[in-house]
């Protein structure tokens, strides 16, 4: 698909490449967060209303999966002040700086179901097409953290990616994927995992 | 006196540089507790490996695509620059610009300019019939695609150190050859040239070590991608220690390349001081 269909520089392209040619109307379609919806619904969007969003397609066993990305806030173990950085952390998480930071600050990635129901919330992403549903159905039934904890995971991920670039550039699927495959064998034994 | 500079090359470049060369026979990966030594067996993992050839490949083949047109292309535009009329001057002013932005800008800058579908340069080479260039989204035009950004970059330093050193030609000399009958390429092969020399060693040195050692104007512009066709050695440690945390892998790759730049340096700045003897 993104051979016949997409652009040739889709081959280089990052998370930001994509979210900025979809955000200027170049892509007809993409996969990709749903918290970069203030930034496409936003009075200056070339794409403002003319946006919808869809769950995951089903895999191969008919099941709809996603990865929920997430952001951490934590206290250095050498901290030397970690009363008040645990206060810091107690405020940036309550529901009033968390409902904030997404209805004014276009931060849109709250963690608190009180926020996601918060009529402020409700009011501010009544107007961008099925948003708020989809979000709410992907949350409740299908995404979680798949993030795997494996210190090789960006070698990995970078090895496998060369080989969607080569199959891209028309190497055969198998052959692409085997020597990938190959690889990441010998990157984990070296790493003794 | 001399301690508290000894101190700071002693402590903030001998010291880790030996430490990184040792960590590059040894196993240490940053989220293991244990480094064990491995002789070179590091080295020969990245000699004998496809990824360590295309970066070394790639790494030579851009300093020969960056120095090779630069040179005689500062050359050229330096001999112009000498000419007194006003464009010319006006040129002179505005040479500098590219030198002043970051490389990082510059390689975001031209992958804008560089894309194959919405990017200016596709647009006018399509008025004038040329179509579907790939620039930096196929191997096979991509490593000369980042070397084209350096191109754009770097002349201009080329082009101020030539222009000072034709400067510097006695014009007497010039003149009489000229009244002894000498063409204008003679006056090129037998004054200029020579004069040259040791600028010109001067900023093959500089250019040299630059483009072996090149990382943000690749890795703003492709991250060492398509298919790894412009993954270079410095890159490829950078990818190795930030993104695998494998120290070991990483310091082969930057030990192989201060040995490369090491004795390309040498080389060159043998050849400067017998020039300037």
């Amino acid at each position: 698909m993104l051979r016949d269909s997409s652009t040739p520089d889709v081959i280089n392209y990052l998370w930001y490449d994509e979210f900025e040619q979809f955000g200027t109307g170049k892509f007809a379609f993409m996969i990709g967060p749903n918290m970069w919806a203030p930034t496409y619904e936003a009075p200056e969007s070339p794409v403002k209303d003319k946006v919808n969003y869809a769950l995951p397609p089903k895999g191969p066993a008919g099941q709809i999966s996603s990865h929920m990305f997430t952001w951490s806030v934590s206290i250095n173990k050498a901290s030397r002040h970690k009363g008040a950085a645990w206060l810091f952390v107690q405020w940036a998480t309550t529901k009033e700086t968390l409902l904030k930071s997404a209805v004014e600050r276009d931060n849109f990635m709250p963690v608190r179901k009180s926020v996601f129901n918060h009529p402020d919330f409700k009011t501010r992403v009544k107007v961008w097409a099925n948003w708020g549903e989809n979000a709410k159905d992907l949350l409740e039934n299908y995404a979680s953290v798949q993030w795997t904890p494996n210190p090789k995971i960006f070698e990995v991920g970078d090895t496998w990616a060369v080989a969607l670039q080569k199959i891209i550039l028309n190497v055969e699927p198998h052959k692409a994927l085997s020597d990938a495959a190959s690889e990441i064998t010998s990157i984990m034994k070296r790493a003794g995992l | 006196m001399t301690i508290p500079a000894l101190s700071i090359l002693l402590g903030l470049i001998i010291y880790p540089w030996i430490k990184g060369i040792y960590y590059s026979f040894t196993d240490y990966q940053l989220f293991k507790t244990s480094i064990n030594f491995v002789w070179f067996q590091n080295y020969i993992d990245v000699l004998f490996s496809e990824k360590g050839h295309a970066a070394i490949v790639n790494t030579l083949l851009y300093t020969v695509y960056t120095i090779g047109i630069e040179l005689p292309l500062g050359i050229g535009v330096a001999m112009a620059l000498t000419e007194e009329a006003r464009i010319m001057r006006l040129f002179r002013s505005f040479l500098i610009v590219p030198l002043l932005i970051p490389p990082t800008v510059a390689a975001i800058m031209w992958k804008v300019m560089m894309n194959s579908t919405n990017g200016v340069i596709n647009y006018l080479l399509e008025k004038g019939g040329i179509y579907g260039i790939p620039w930096l989204t196929h191997p096979s035009t991509a490593l000369l695609s980042v070397s084209l950004i350096d191109i754009w970059m770097f002349t201009p330093f080329v082009i101020i150190v030539i222009f000072a050193g034709l400067q510097s030609i006695r014009q007497d000399l010039v003149d009489a050859a000229k009244v002894d009958g000498a063409s204008s390429l003679d006056i090129f092969c037998y004054i200029t040239l020579p004069h040259l020399v040791p600028y010109l060693l001067l900023v093959l040195l500089f250019r040299a070590i630059d483009s072996l050692k090149m990382f943000d104007i690749i890795y703003g512009a492709t991250k060492g991608g398509p298919i790894n066709s412009t993954l270079v050695m410095h890159i490829e440690a950078y990818l190795k220690l930030i993104r695998g945390f494998d120290l070991a892998h990483a310091m082969v790759y930057t030990t192989l390349l201060w040995i490369i730049c090491f004795l390309v340096a040498q080389f060159f700045i043998k050849g400067w001081t017998k020039t300037t003897e």
